[in-house]
């Protein structure tokens, strides 16, 4: 039998509360950064910076790397093809990425791109992309197929 | 790829829940290979035939463009 290297299933709520932590962190930091303060502002300054950066990867890393109640074949294809489409995904972002950067130096101000960029420009928000593929198709499939015909 | 499963099922009055656990998938992945909508692989193949006691080549069959 293969081996899967996936946390337990238990582990997924240490992401869910992690997760939940690291979204208040967010709202928190972007409200602030909101009022317009953000050119003086750096990383690391307050707690709830730390909590956004640091809790929200964390909580995506287990999210992505926990077991399903039963990971069977079926899931193991569900999520080969969430990470097919992620990286496509990521590719056409990267592509993208610098005619973005032109086209925002040219709508918006410095310090409205930096408060975009600290929310928005992680490559580990492709952990949420590929969570949110897996979750959904997971959650198709078992309804679609739940039913004994 | 077609497939008898669902015949078998009936005709060793097995449920789907059944033939999971004895397999070691999910229902709805059972539920899914007796709809055509997912391809087993070989390792599941063979142990479904050892649960049904009969050749793996009597479970699935080639279609045409397969």
């Amino acid at each position: 039998m293969k081996k899967q290297h996936l946390l337990p299933h238990a582990w997924q709520w240490v992401g869910l509360v992690t997760l939940v932590i690291g979204i208040v962190c967010a709202v928190y930091v972007t409200l602030f950064l909101a009022k317009g303060d953000w050119g003086q502002m750096n990383y690391f300054t307050s707690i709830h910076e730390l909590g956004f950066l640091v809790l929200t990867p964390f909580s995506a890393i287990i999210l992505c790397f926990t077991r399903e109640i039963i990971e069977d074949e079926r899931i193991d294809e569900l999520r080969k093809k969430s990470l097919e489409i992620t990286a496509i995904i990521f590719v056409v972002l990267l592509i993208i990425g610098p005619v973005k950067s032109i086209i925002l130096s040219k709508l918006f101000s410095y310090t409205t791109i930096n408060r975009y960029n600290l929310i928005w420009d992680h490559s580990w928000w492709m952990l949420f992309v590929y969570l949110l593929i897996f979750k959904i198709s997971y959650w198709v499939q078992n309804k679609r197929y739940s039913d004994e015909k | 790829m077609k497939n008898n499963i669902r015949v078998e099922r009936a005709r060793q009055r097995m449920s789907q829940q059944e033939l999971a656990e004895k397999t070691g998938v999910s229902r709805q992945t059972i539920n899914a290979i007796e709809l055509g909508k997912f391809n087993p692989s070989t390792i599941l193949a063979m142990k479904m035939s050892l649960v049904f006691g009969i050749p793996v080549n009597e479970i699935f069959e080639l279609e045409e463009g397969d």
